[in-house]
């Protein structure tokens, strides 16, 4: 019981951190580099350093406090982002075979790709359903194309610098995949 | 059933009936909550970064202000002369205020905030400031600094908090015209980063750089004569059916602290 109450506030003392550090890159960084989206590469590296499913509730957290200050309708961006974080577990542990740094960007990259097509899917059919005035698609899409760029790129370099603190990071063998590399 | 499949089924459930709460008002608690927590902190921050930005400004300045300092030792000599034009022009501004004096002499009530945050997303420009429906603020409302300046429309609305998009935020639409004219001349758009686009510009009208651009009043609760900014370039190509104006904003949009939201045009 105290470990599970333990456990809960290390989950939200983490997704607090996160979610200010979102805060502060986002606001201190100037465009284009501010669109690296530091949430998803650090749940991506936690994927990689945990291997749990943990993860996706820390997400979901997360893009909740994200959504209290959002512009676009409550509920999309907190839906698109926990099923590609999922998404995302998934690849780790049944697609990707080991921890690395090329692992870590191209994990990122991915996940940030379903997220933001899940999120352009669902603001089109409630902005067809709701009548709102209609989106410029090739700038968002512009948008996503640098922010998907900048997050990998974030990710790998977050990667080189935990994998010096955080020791699961720099072990090589990845448990319960259909693949295994031992070191 | 597959268990992948079973997971996935029970997280989506799980989200869709979260997000049914939030639409109910349940969690408005819990939101409130987090966010009387989460603004003093994003206040904290916007203010730490602003200052940064402001101080990697400077660092890069150094070389010009070396080439500076030797222009102002030159211009030191002209001093007099041009101190006394300064202060008449300083009466003239002074007159200039009083007679433009925008709240006192439009019949707009307005809510004044501050600013505690901005761009919660990457790829949204937008600002979050202290003020909500609690202070009548509603969705489409217009933001103003200055005498007028628009610099972006409410488009979220929280008990105590809101969210503006900023002019040049890739969503950013507002229907505006040239001062002086009065049709509505075209379609302000945010590009990416900095840069604001007036599009859809008829190729029979007249723009040249140097033009004032202000809203035209088509745009649902924005008033007409709101200053935007002024034409920096204008792309006229004969075979297109549009001109388009790149616009440069009046004020920075980068370095708001405080704003007034126009609640009601009588």
């Amino acid at each position: 019981m105290k470990k599970g109450v333990l456990n809960t506030i290390k989950i939200v003392g983490f997704s607090f951190l996160v979610f200010f550090s979102h805060l502060f890159f986002t606001q201190l960084l100037s465009a284009p580099v501010s669109a690296f989206n530091i949430v998803f590469a650090v749940l991506v590296l936690t994927i990689l350093a945990l291997e749990s499913g943990v993860v996706v509730w820390i997400s979901v957290l997360i893009h909740y406090l994200i959504e209290l200050y959002s512009a676009p309708p409550f509920g999309i961006i907190l839906f698109s982002s926990t099923v590609s974080i999922l998404a995302a577990y998934w690849l780790y542990r049944y697609v990707f075979t080991n921890r690395s740094w090329y692992t870590a960007g191209v994990l990122t990259a991915l996940s940030i790709l379903i997220y933001r097509g899940m999120y352009l899917l669902i603001l089109f059919i409630n902005k067809v359903i709701i009548k709102e005035e209609g989106m410029i698609l090739n700038k968002v899409v512009l948008a996503f194309g640098y922010e998907i760029l900048f997050s990998a790129l974030g990710a790998v370099i977050l990667f080189f610098i935990f994998s010096n603190f955080v020791p699961s990071l720099s072990k090589k063998e990845v448990k319960s995949s259909w693949f295994q590399i031992s070191k | 059933m597959h268990p992948k499949v079973k997971t996935f089924l029970s997280i989506t459930s799980f989200l869709i009936i979260f997000i049914f709460f939030h639409y109910f008002g349940w969690l408005g608690f819990i939101e409130n909550s987090f966010r009387k927590v989460i603004t003093p902190i994003s206040k904290q921050i916007y203010t730490v970064t602003a200052k940064i930005r402001e101080g990697k400004n400077q660092i890069s300045d150094i070389s010009e202000l070396r080439k500076q300092n030797e222009e102002l030792k030159r211009k030191l000599k002209k001093e007099k002369v041009r101190s006394a034009k300064l202060q008449q022009a300083l009466e003239e501004n002074r007159r200039l205020k009083k007679s433009l004096g925008f709240f006192k002499q439009k019949d707009y009530e307005y809510t004044s905030a501050k600013v505690v945050g901005r761009s919660i997303q990457q790829t949204a420009d937008t600002l979050i400031i202290d003020k909500g429906f609690n202070h009548n603020i509603e969705k489409g409302d217009p933001a103003v600094v200055l005498n007028g300046v628009l610099i972006g429309k409410i488009v979220e609305v929280n008990p105590d908090s809101s969210v503006i998009r900023l002019l040049h935020d890739n969503q950013s639409k507002v229907a505006v015209t040239i001062a002086g004219k009065n049709q509505s001349i075209g379609l302000l758009e945010g590009g990416f980063g900095i840069n604001i686009y007036l599009n859809y510009i008829p190729q029979n009208k007249d723009i040249s750089v140097g033009n004032q651009v202000i809203s035209s009043g088509l745009s649902k609760k924005v008033p007409r004569g709101l200053v935007v900014g002024t034409v920096k370039a204008v792309e006229k190509e004969p075979y297109q059916p549009f001109q388009r104006a790149i616009v440069k904003p009046i004020t920075s949009l980068d370095k708001i602290e405080h704003t007034s939201i126009i609640t009601e045009i009588n």
